[in-house]
């Protein structure tokens, strides 16, 4: 299931996507500045309960979700955790390479573990967003906070269209592994090009066509839709406030050393 | 019954901007509330034509009269003229780009600058009538295809024009979803008095379906008139690269290869029953 499908079964669907955006966003900004490994997972626990129980995703999904960034963390902070010097003492494991030697110190492994876990609790702050609000939902709530309307028609465009670029590119590579158009090196670049020059081709004229489309239906330069209507819950602002408030005291408190 | 012309073309001719000649000298009428079949193979000049219904495809000589009214080609004019005649595209994904159904809906209702409460009205009718309400809120993209075209011909409904252009309504849908599809626009025609040009070249529906025929071949027009005398023009219809109806050609094989004697032809299952039971009837007095 993609997190578009996600979003769209979600049962926080319809609450206010502003309100979706005032719960889960703050957070991000708090682990980044708080830097603590247990606020971050305080963050990181709270959003997972929240897409989980509130959201009703289930565990195994949200976690099959989860490995797709936490791959690229371990491998980008691993880097950090590395370290050269001349001095091999300084390093918990160390191997020599040429003069210098190669390895991990303690405070390089310090820091991984803290850029690890603000990333994760980030990461789980906007998959809350991902999987409860839908793409078009929250174009419109960027509407709402003045982003420019040209931005969000692109943005929306390109969401649509994305996913029939995508449709045809995997249509095209079925078609020419079934000729055997990626046996061997030189074919796979072969048909990889001409895999993508073909796609720009079908952009352009696909472009047209819906230009053609659009134009049947009286359109005169600016996209005008109208959403529906918003049967959108509203939840306690009062309440989110309070979660808010609390968060950001722990976060105070962790970042000034009074709690871990 | 005649019907007077809503839309019209004289000696019209248009050329693509590669130099094609997609219509060459068409002159056509089609009757006001009446379901119009326009036949002819691939590259005939079907879908121009609908397009130079629409206004998007400009005459190269020749006109297009819409009522009495030659079409006005100043965007004024062009936006009046599409709130008239809509056209449904043949492939839903060219013409569908919202990031839902509603919206999508909405989009040529709002371009009509009607008030919101008659937006809504118009969008909730055009999704009952088409049924496709329970995916209002639904991204376009994981729809399937035949949703699709729903979703398609109700944003066109919705902006409630007079004359409704379909670009082959039926590819790539199997065939109940086709029937229904040809069903729902017949019975719309039917209880709205709306006009319909329908280009197909699925020739089994047009007499099920249509009141007129108009058949094209290489951007002229070989025959129009009444689905019922399209019998009569088969080397016509040969010649555009189509053929008979199933029931039509099994019925002059019957009457020219095997011998029979059968008193009428027919282009439907209804049709052929009617001229079977006669022939039954027939026999029956002649054995007695």
């Amino acid at each position: 299931m993609t997190l578009d499908e996600h979003a769209a079964r979600s049962r926080l669907r319809d609450v206010a996507p502003g309100f979706k955006l005032l719960y889960a966003l703050p957070p991000i900004a708090m682990a980044l500045w708080a830097n603590s490994v247990p606020f971050s997972l305080l963050v990181f626990g709270l959003m997972g309960a929240s897409i989980v129980l509130k959201g009703g995703v289930r565990p195994a999904d949200y976690l099959r979700w989860l490995l797709l960034p936490a791959g690229f963390l371990v491998i980008g902070t691993a880097a950090v955790a590395v370290d050269m010097s001349a001095h091999p003492e300084t390093f918990v494991v160390s191997a020599p390479l040429g003069g210098a030697n190669i390895g991990v110190t303690a405070t390089g492994v310090a820091m991984a573990a803290h850029l690890c876990f603000r990333a994760l609790a980030s990461v789980s702050c906007l998959y809350f967003v991902a999987f409860t609000t839908p793409v078009a939902d929250l174009g419109r709530s960027m509407a709402a906070v003045g982003v420019p309307a040209l931005f969000i028609e692109m943005t929306l465009l390109v969401y649509r269209f994305v996913f029939l670029l995508f449709g045809t590119a995997s249509e095209i590579a079925t078609a020419q592994r079934s000729r055997l158009g990626y046996a061997g090196t030189a074919a796979s670049f072969r048909s990889l090009a001409s895999l993508a020059s073909n796609l720009f081709v079908f952009s352009a004229r696909r472009s047209e066509e819906l230009y053609v489309a659009m134009e049947c239906r009286g359109y005169d330069g600016a996209i005008r839709v109208l959403a529906p209507s918003s049967g959108a819950r509203q939840p306690s602002l009062a309440g989110i406030a309070l979660v808010e408030a609390a968060l950001l005291c722990v976060a105070i408190a962790a970042h000034s050393g009074r709690f871990f | 019954m005649a019907s007077p012309d809503i839309l019209r073309t004289e000696a019209l001719r248009c050329v693509w901007p590669d130099g094609t000649v997609a219509l060459d000298g068409v002159d056509l009428s089609i009757r006001a509330g009446e379901v119009t079949a326009l036949l002819g193979g691939n590259g005939a000049g079907k879908s121009s034509l609908l397009l130079s219904f629409n206004g998007i495809l400009k005459p190269r000589s020749g006109r297009v009269l819409f009522g009495e009214e030659p079409l006005d080609y100043s965007a004024k004019g062009l936006k009046a003229l599409r709130q008239k005649v809509g056209i449904v595209f043949q492939n839903p994904d060219a013409q569908l780009f919202a990031s839902s159904v509603y919206e999508d809906i909405s989009f040529g209702l709002c371009n009509l600058g009607l008030p919101e409460p008659e937006t809504r009205r118009r969008i909730d009718a055009a999704m009952e009538l088409v049924g496709v309400a329970e995916l209002a809120r639904k991204p376009v993209h994981p729809l399937s295809f035949g949703q699709k075209k729903r979703v398609a011909l109700a944003g066109v409904l919705a902006m409630e024009p007079s004359v409704l252009l379909l670009d082959e309504p039926t590819a790539g849908l199997d065939p109940q979803g086709a029937d229904g599809i040809m069903r729902f626009i017949r019975e719309l025609q039917r209880s709205s008095g709306m006009t319909v040009v329908v280009a197909t070249h699925d020739i089994e529906m047009v007499p099920l379906f249509c009141d007129r025929a108009c058949v094209m071949d290489r951007g002229q027009v070989l025959f129009e008139g009444e689905v019922t005398s399209m019998f009569e023009h088969r080397d016509l219809l040969r010649q555009a690269g189509l053929r008979l109806p199933r029931i039509a050609h099994l019925l002059e094989i019957l009457s020219t290869k095997d011998g029979f004697d059968l008193p009428g032809t027919a282009m439907t299952i209804s049709g052929a029953r009617k001229i079977l039971k006669l022939m039954k009837e027939e026999q029956e007095i002649n054995g007695k």
